[in-house]
């Protein structure tokens, strides 16, 4: 996977070599942007998507929010395009069953989720003036890697036990493809406006693959649902990625 | 030879603009507004205020682009002169006298009319069928009479009303549209009445001529106002050579009789007029001049000598005015006629080549056939009407041959003049390329008889039969007989009457110049055949058109310096009625001059512009050059793909030399406002519960104009004449100025650039 994403960023560099003939918006052709992105599993729920987590399969859930940071760096290439590099923390918290054979009790136990979204894509303008300005379809490759742990669950009032607050998850990541259609505005001098609404979706990872079998938490712990956490919590990111709205501020350095 | 102002030793050379420009063209029309709107009646209602406020809107914003047009004559010395008969004509109104300013308009129209502020436009065209004085100074007083009693506002006022009604009164609406016409022209008819009233007993109080015999002379401008100032004989040998003749079958039996603009006319094409018809006007001066003869008033106030020597430059400036505008004919026969009097003019020698070839040029042009068809003869009175029929009978390949014959003519006449050459190269290039493939077609060594060279052209140029109706205006069965003759000039050009022609060559085949000049057109038209060739070859559909001028797309020019010439900017809002936004228009072209000079200013690139709002009093010279530089881009957006240098190519090579750069850039843009596609915003609003986002903006796009503007901008070298379409965009945005930084930053980047 880590492969294909070089292949893929190669390309578009080599690309970008061979035009290196970008004027930019007044000669300037690179540019930081600062974004925020409510992310919601909103629209997923209007679309009906087939969530596999239990707990957003349930129409009387709530709507949940999420407030994203976005770094964007941009540099313009073609005259009509730029390149995008992206960053962005993408933290999550969900929920899981498990079963104790112990106490024959089934709880839930927290899942968080610590990940980091790098994505490379491209902006190809529309608007026939020099980029980056003007309204633009984005393509996105993004790499999110992240690692799960089991914390304590806010449903439950029984504290995690032990071999499961213990366990010690894989970092896993996967690959997503995205697309945007967003304009870019100058606002003041040399600051930028950017607001664009975007829609991708995250294949799975190999951790599917992976031998999880129960003995893994010992012998009193299992889990539930087929799911395994890691994959609940690339589910959950599909959800929230259906469509996200974003608002960037940039200043068009150099 | 007669020696006026606009004339230097030897020859003619057009009048300038000299002395100190007036503030109407370099002080922003806003400003003059906000001032203007300041003396409205407080009291009046709020709707006539919002009349009278558009009304100095657009008449002032109208008589500034006027005054920035070049159109408008800024002489000191002619305009004292105008300034001394207001003087005489307002002795006793010393108020009026100060509201009034004169100015000469640089037209071959007949007109004079008073505009918003005071002003009052003469044309040229009207001062050059002028007899006297005594003329001129009924006819402004006639417009003093139109500034006197406010006419301009006051009909704009009942124009305004007339409008409205039109809409309210179910009478009305009914009616067709000319009813309101007719309603508004008979209440213009009112206003000049009172004009004609004003002038005549203004004129009386003077010691000027104010009989009846003046004044019908001055109705008899009017009544002859299409004719040129003088009706002579145009003998067809005009044209010919010692080797060239022309056939006796292309010159007209009679003209047709002069018979004026009818004096009287009926009721229903009175309402269509906004003046009283000529008669009631002669009568109502009649009626005033019953009792005044010419005891103690002169023809001459001021200068005999000033009034002669402006008609004078009025009658020499024409024939570069009717070029200007294509009208190639009116050009020759004005030529012609100072010709008469001046025989060795170079300058209206040149005038005549010059059009020549711009109807040669527009003739054996297949793509724009608009200017060589304008001129039908047929409705043409006079003397002149010989020309017309000549130059509208005479087939394509003989045209072209005889434009060459006479051009080249003169360059032997005036070996170092620099404009002369490039037209007969010009010239020779339609010729070799629609006419005549052989090289070797001259007759090097056998001399042809005049007579022989006249049978030659009777063979070639049957006679026709040429019946002209003085009644019908309409176009009848002979028009069908003159399109029959325009198609069968095709069939000249591969005939045996054809190769004769070249005849006219004879003695100028010796001479080196034109052989060189022949030869390279051949070269050059084989080279571009084979380039067709090649490319048909390679599987690329192309055409060898010839000598034209191609268009090409600007990239990585390497220019040092570009002067920007006039820019433009105009901000048009097509869901109001007018829809002109004169003030955010004017603004909108401040902001662009500043977005070229900080775009220049990022790339270090040297830019200079020349716009009338940023010139100074003391800019006459400079604000020559740009009229002289916007006359030239009009001529070859005229001439569109056809190759031919401006009509006053000398002069623009002189410009040229001047800043320094061969390449002028004309840019501009046009903004526009336009009802929104309610389609679109319905879209967004009815998806808007998938995603909530979208409800402000669709709400947003629905109460929104829809923005798009027109970004124009071309490049020309003005010697080689080589253009580059940097910009022809039409784009569905808002021109922000974020948006047009970019554009203009391009555009410039482009033109800045060297290659690598």
């Amino acid at each position: 996977m880590k492969n294909r994403f070089l292949i893929i960023a190669s390309f578009l560099l080599l690309q970008s070599a061979m035009f290196a003939q970008a004027i930019g918006y007044q000669g300037k052709k690179f540019m930081a942007e600062l974004g925020y992105s409510p992310v919601s599993n909103l629209s997923a729920k209007y679309f009906s998507y087939g969530l596999a987590d239990d707990y957003y399969d349930d129409a009387n859930d709530p709507i949940l929010f999420k407030h994203l940071i976005k770094v964007n760096l941009e540099y313009t290439v073609f005259n009509s395009g730029s390149l995008v590099f992206r960053y962005n923390p993408f933290n999550y918290t969900s929920n899981i069953n498990y079963y104790s054979t112990a106490t024959d009790i089934t709880d839930l136990v927290g899942i968080e989720s610590k990940g980091n979204m790098f994505a490379f894509g491209y902006k190809s303008y529309t608007t026939p003036t020099a980029a980056p300005l003007g309204k633009y379809f984005g393509f996105y490759v993004t790499r999110y890697s992240y690692s799960t742990a089991l914390v304590q669950s806010e449903f439950s009032r029984n504290s995690v036990p032990e071999p499961l607050a213990n366990f010690k998850w894989d970092k896993v990541s996967s690959i997503g493809l995205s697309v945007s259609y967003g304009v870019k505005t100058i606002f003041y001098d040399k600051l930028t406006m950017d607001i664009s609404l975007e829609a991708g979706y995250f294949f799975d990872n190999a951790v599917s693959s992976v031998n999880f079998d129960n003995a893994l938490l010992g012998a009193e712990y299992q889990f539930v649902s087929d799911a395994y956490p890691q994959q609940t919590t690339l589910i959950n990111t599909r959800a929230f990625f259906f469509a996200v709205p974003t608002i960037a501020f940039g200043y068009l350095a150099f | 030879m007669q020696i006026c102002k606009g004339q230097v030793k030897g020859d003619y050379q057009r009048i300038t603009n000299t002395g100190s420009l007036p503030s109407e063209v370099y002080t922003p029309s806003t400003e003059k507004y906000y001032n203007e709107i300041q003396i409205i009646e407080s009291d009046l209602s709020k709707s006539d205020q919002k009349t009278q406020q558009q009304y100095y809107l657009e008449s002032g914003f109208s008589i500034d682009e006027m005054m920035r047009s070049g159109t408008v004559l800024f002489n000191p010395e002619y305009n004292a002169y105008l300034d001394h008969i207001a003087d005489i004509l307002l002795k006793g109104d010393p108020e009026l006298r100060s509201k009034v300013h004169f100015y000469l308009l640089r037209s071959p129209v007949v007109n004079a009319f008073a505009g918003e502020g005071g002003n009052i436009f003469i044309s040229m065209g009207l001062i050059a069928m002028l007899d006297n004085e005594a003329e001129l100074a009924y006819i402004m007083g006639h417009e003093i009479g139109h500034i006197a009693k406010n006419h301009g506002l006051d009909f704009y006022v009942e124009a305004t009303e007339i409008d409205k009604k039109s809409s309210n009164n179910s009478l009305l609406k009914k009616s067709s549209f000319d009813n309101t016409m007719v309603t508004k022209n008979r209440y213009s008819q009112t206003l000049e009445t009172e004009a004609d009233d004003f002038g005549i007993q203004t004129l009386i109080r003077t010691k000027y001529y104010a009989d009846t015999t003046t004044l019908d002379d001055v109705f008899d401008v009017l009544k002859y106002s299409y004719l040129p100032y003088e009706n002579k004989r145009f003998p067809i040998e005009f044209f010919e050579g010692p080797n060239y003749v022309i056939s006796k079958n292309l010159q007209l039996d009679s003209v047709k009789r002069i018979t004026g603009v009818q004096e009287t006319v009926s009721a229903k094409e009175a309402n269509k007029s906004t003046h009283p018809s000529i008669a009631e006007r002669r009568k109502a001066v009649r009626d005033y001049m019953l009792n005044v003869t010419k005891d103690n008033r002169s023809a001459y106030l001021v200068s005999e000598n000033t009034f002669i020597e402006l008609r004078h430059i009025a009658r020499y400036e024409l024939p570069m005015f009717y070029l200007h505008n294509n009208y190639f004919q009116d050009a020759i026969y004005a030529s012609y006629l100072i010709l008469q009097k001046d025989t060795s003019s170079k300058y209206f020698e040149k005038i005549i080549a010059k059009s020549l070839t711009g109807l040669t040029k527009f003739r054996n042009s297949t793509e724009d056939e608009v200017y060589a068809e304008k001129a039908r003869f047929e409705t043409y009175e006079g003397e002149q009407q010989q020309l017309y029929f000549l130059l509208w009978a005479m087939n394509d390949v003989e045209l072209n041959v005889m434009a060459l014959n006479y051009s080249f003519n003169l360059h032997l006449k005036y070996p170092e003049d620099q404009e002369i050459m490039p037209i007969c190269k010009s010239l020779v290039n339609d010729l070799v390329f629609y006419h005549f493939n052989d090289a070797h077609d001259f007759y090097e060594d056998k001399t042809i008889s005049r007579d022989s060279l006249y049978t030659l052209s009777d063979n070639a140029n049957p006679k026709l039969k040429v019946v002209i109706s003085e009644k019908s205006t309409k176009k009848t069965r002979k028009t069908t007989t003159v399109r029959a003759k325009r198609a069968s000039t095709e069939k000249i050009r591969a005939d045996k009457y054809k190769k004769p022609l070249l005849y006219a060559y004879y003695d100028y085949w010796k001479n080196p110049d034109f052989r060189k000049l022949w030869n390279t057109a051949v070269d050059e038209r084989d080279l571009r055949e084979q380039n067709a060739k090649d490319y048909r070859k390679a599987g690329i559909k192309y055409t060898n058109k010839g000598d034209t001028r191609d268009y090409f797309n600007g990239h990585k020019l390497g220019i040092d310096k570009v002067v920007v010439v006039d820019p433009f900017y105009k901000r048009i809002d097509l869901r109001k009625n007018g829809g002109v936004e004169y003030v955010s228009g004017e603004e909108g072209e401040i902001n662009y001059l500043q977005i070229l000079k900080d775009n220049a200013a990022l790339l270090d690139m040297n830019l200079e512009i020349m716009d009338p709002l940023q010139l100074e009093q003391n800019d006459a010279e400079k604000f020559t050059d740009i009229v002289n530089l916007n006359d030239w881009f009009s001529e070859q957006l005229d001439f569109g793909s056809i190759n031919m240098p401006g009509y006053n190519q000398g002069m623009i090579d002189s410009i040229a030399n001047k800043y320094e750069t061969d390449y002028f850039l004309w840019t501009g843009i046009i903004s526009l406002r336009d009802k929104q596609n309610i389609l679109g915003p319905i879209v967004y609003i009815a998806l808007s519960p998938f995603f909530i986002p979208l409800l402000p903006y669709g709400i947003y796009q629905l109460v929104a104009p829809d923005y798009e503007f027109f970004y124009l901008s071309l490049l020309y070298n003005v010697k080689t004449r080589e253009a580059n379409v940097l910009k022809f965009l039409f784009l569905d945005n808002n021109d922000t100025r974020a948006i047009l930084n970019s554009h203009t930053y391009e555009m410039l980047y482009e033109i800045s650039t060297k290659p690598k």
